[in-house]
């Protein structure tokens, strides 16, 4: 007798589930348009970490302790890029699932001062791309499970997406001689793209903007960029350009312009979602590479 | 091997020592009255107090270092009067009231470049890059470093008057000593510009103070304190550059410790007042 | 010469002498005595310039005042030498590019004879005794060659051969014409110095003439 009412209860409350998107927080932008464009009109997104913002050393605010505590979905990407994420997330009291969007990805181990660390910068290769956009997909569904065949649509259709940019970026750097596919930037952010597309990336910072440049690694970089004749210097949208600028000055490289590895620029600039950051960088790196 | 081949060979390590050589010259003499004047901390808190300034600089014009500049400027001139005003009308004395102001200052510049920049900007602005010193930064240190000197030399003697002994030159000159004191304090908020671009707004006032107090255990007079002051300041930039060259430690904070380990031996060891010649003074008896 | 109406000396409007009214006429020597905390040192800043007046007003007919402050007011670890702050007394009179005229030189010399610091001209400032600082202090106001000598108990820690000498040197200065207001404890040094006594007391300043063996009390016209 008691399961009447309770099954009317449901019904009742069930359009009411329908009606509200679903609350999602993302760490970072480039997971925040990923989710965006699997979840669409179903969802909510918040990036903790904003446009051009450095998602290494991040500052919370209050309100962002807030969104998280009120989320039903939160997505990072793991791998030691938020350190922050983990104090963050106790401290708000949200006590649902933590999605890893890194997960099962093939991660790039990196010898840095005596010890190996793991590359968090996963996302810049569109075969990883993939991997996040499904365990997303897979995410939203199980949160959201009223809307999983609206999801599993979208993911379908991203996928495609990605996939179809990957191959375009392959064939266009198969079109570039090896010896040319040398590029300076800020930090060691492009590893899994370089790997993926066959471009080397030298960079003055470690894996993470938070250390500092020693003059040893500095001298080491110009004279690695010397010897292997590398002419184009990128600098990225988050960090401090001044570095860069002093090193591509001594060992001659030219600005060959800005990427955006690990945030996405605001609406009006040219990296605004995922995709069209990827297709911005790789256009500006394969400008430089023909020159 | 030349030991110090990375200085021939590298610009950037060029432009570094150059930098740490101005503000050598210039902003460690100041130290030096600064500790007479009791106001070391006050330095320190000056430093924290160029932030607002700088960021303000920041959130119209980037990353420029002229706009970061006169705006740091301009912060640390309001803090070091509003609390000269503070310390000439209350019972608060001139090192409470700095202490008073900074920490705000502090703080406001943190949560300005925080609405617009990244931590990556903002660490850069507290610790600076001196590896990264272009061209044009180490003419506008240079520059600040010659005017600064220039301006100690012509009041050198009234001031270390007013220093010693306030109310000599208040007693004759009643205007003089106020004006004596704001231009010195105009004098350290532009060294300490100066240097945030090099070692950052936490660290530049390191290079200016702990020579400084380094000295006063090697020197019995006052002009061979400062020449030691801005010597010793020399030494542990290039040790500090050195230091980041050979053993790939960040470069801004290298510096300031080689200045705190040569201090630590200098408070052991100074011929002046060291520890040591304290006690062979004791031991032998010597009268003084 | 100096005079006082209704002088009220004191820190931030709040007087701690009672009213002083008198006059130190050109050339005299007049002693200041007072316990403790009756505004002794006070009412000397306040002539000096230093502090406002709390009441009333006193006025003086030269700009030309020399303070010699409190030994303990100073830095002792300051690195200066015997030399530099007797220096520090002719500053005023240096030319603009910061030589010191030959006159100025040759009072140096003097004054340091004088306070018998010439031997010592070079000692650094953390190796006086307090006899000696003083004397350099004195040497100093000697240089300055003012109207007008203020000193606060100048004699705080120095030994009886010593302070013979340096009141020898305040009666020299008196005798060619400068006003002197000197801050006292000791009375013997009083009646054996002084011909002018200025008593503060909370409530009173009374101007006594010390050489008369019982005080009496007078108004100075």
């Amino acid at each position: 007798m008691k399961l009447l009412p309770l099954a009317t209860a449901l019904c009742l409350a069930s359009p009411l589930t329908f009606a509200a998107p679903l609350h999602v927080v993302a760490s970072f932008t480039v997971l925040a348009d990923m989710a965006k464009q699997i979840g669409g009109a179903d969802i909510e997104v918040k990036s903790l970490v904003g446009p051009n913002g450095d998602p290494h050393s991040f500052e919370p605010t209050a309100q962002d302790s807030r969104a998280l505590a009120q989320a039903q979905m939160v997505v990072v990407n793991g791998l030691g890029l938020e350190g922050w994420m983990d104090r963050l997330v106790t401290a708000s009291g949200y006590r649902g699932q933590l999605t890893v969007a890194s997960q099962g990805i093939k991660q790039n181990r990196m010898q840095e001062e005596g010890k190996t660390i793991v590359d968090p910068h996963a996302w810049n290769s569109l075969a990883n791309g993939a991997v996040y956009a499904k365990n997303i997909m897979q995410a939203l569904e199980n949160a959201d499970p009223a809307h999983a065949q609206q999801y599993a649509q979208r993911g379908a259709d991203y996928l495609k997406k990605i996939h179809a940019l990957d191959d375009w970026a392959v064939k266009q750097y198969q079109t570039i001689p090896q010896a040319k596919r040398i590029v300076l930037t800020s930090h060691d952010a492009f590893g899994y793209y370089g790997k993926r597309y066959g471009v080397t990336f030298s960079a003055p910072l470690g894996l993470s903007t938070e250390s500092e440049a020693s003059a040893q690694q500095v001298g080491s970089l110009i004279k690695e960029l010397k010897q292997r004749h590398i002419k184009h210097y990128f600098t990225e949208n988050q960090t401090d350009p001044r570095l860069v600028t002093q090193i591509a000055q001594a060992s001659g490289a030219m600005p060959g312009g800005e990427l955006y590895p690990e945030a996405l620029s605001t609406q009006q600039g040219p990296a605004a979602s995922y995709l069209a950051a990827f297709r911005y960088n790789t256009q500006q790196l394969l400008a430089s590479m023909r020159e | 091997m030349n030991v110090f081949q990375p200085f021939i060979e590298f610009d950037f390590m060029r432009h570094a020592l150059l930098s740490c050589i101005c503000l050598s010259l210039s902003a460690t003499p100041l130290g030096v009255l600064l500790s007479l004047r009791r106001l070391s901390l006050a330095g320190d808190a000056l430093s924290h107090a160029v932030l607002p300034g700088a960021a303000v600089g920041y959130l119209f014009f980037g990353m420029s270092t002229l706009a970061m500049g006169i705006g740091g400027l301009l912060a640390g001139l309001i803090v070091a009067l509003l609390s000269g005003l503070i310390s000439r009308t209350t019972l608060l004395k001139e090192d409470a009231s700095f202490s008073g102001l900074y920490m705000g200052a502090l703080a406001l510049g943190i949560t300005l470049i925080s609405v617009k920049g990244s931590g990556m900007d903002l660490l850069n602005i507290l610790f600076g890059s001196l590896l990264a010193v272009s061209h044009q930064a180490l003419c506008f240190t240079a520059i600040i470093s010659l005017c600064s000197l220039a301006v100690l030399v012509i009041i050198y003697r009234p001031l270390v008057i007013d220093t010693f002994d306030g109310d000599f030159l208040r007693v004759r000159h009643k205007g003089l000593a106020v004006s004596l004191h704001a231009l010195f304090l105009f004098q350290v908020v532009l060294n300490l510009v100066s240097g945030f671009q090099i070692l950052g707004t936490l660290m530049s006032v390191g290079l200016m103070m702990i020579p400084a107090i380094s000295a006063r255990f090697w020197a019995q007079r006052l002009l061979p304190t400062l020449v030691i002051g801005a010597m010793i300041a020399l030494l542990s930039s290039v040790l500090g550059l050195l230091l980041s060259w050979y053993s790939a430690l960040p470069a801004g904070p290298a510096v300031v410790l080689c200045s705190a380990v040569i201090f630590l031996f200098s408070c052991f060891a100074g011929r002046a007042n060291g520890g040591l010649a304290h006690f062979y003074r004791h031991r032998s008896g010597a009268l003084h | 010469m100096i005079q006082f109406t209704h002088l009220y000396a004191g820190y931030a409007g709040r007087s701690i002498t009672p009213a002083i009214t008198g006059s130190l006429p050109k050339g005299s020597l007049t002693a200041l005595t007072g316990d403790n905390g009756c505004g002794k040192s006070t009412l000397l800043k306040t002539l000096a310039g230093l502090l406002p007046a709390c009441g009333g007003h006193y006025q003086c007919d030269s700009a030309n005042i020399a303070l010699l402050p409190q030994q303990q007011s100073l830095d002792r670890t300051f690195p200066l030498t015997v030399n530099d702050i007797v220096c520090m007394g002719g500053w005023s009179q240096r030319t603009w590019y910061g030589r010191l005229p030959h006159a100025v030189k040759v009072r140096i010399d003097e004054a340091l004879t004088l306070t018998g610091m010439s031997d010592l001209f070079n000692t650094p400032l953390n190796q006086l005794s307090g006899g000696q600082l003083q004397r350099t202090l004195f040497a100093r106001m000697w240089v300055e060659d003012s109207d007008i000598w203020l000193l606060d108990e100048p004699f705080t820690g120095v030994d009886e051969p010593t302070m013979a000498r340096l009141m020898e040197l305040v009666a020299q200065a008196s005798e060619r014409g400068k006003t002197i207001l000197v801050v006292l404890h000791d009375e013997q040094l009083v009646s054996r110095y002084f011909t002018r006594q200025l008593v503060l007391a909370p409530d009173s300043a009374q101007w006594v003439n010390p050489t008369v063996s019982t005080p009496s009390l007078y108004r100075v016209s």
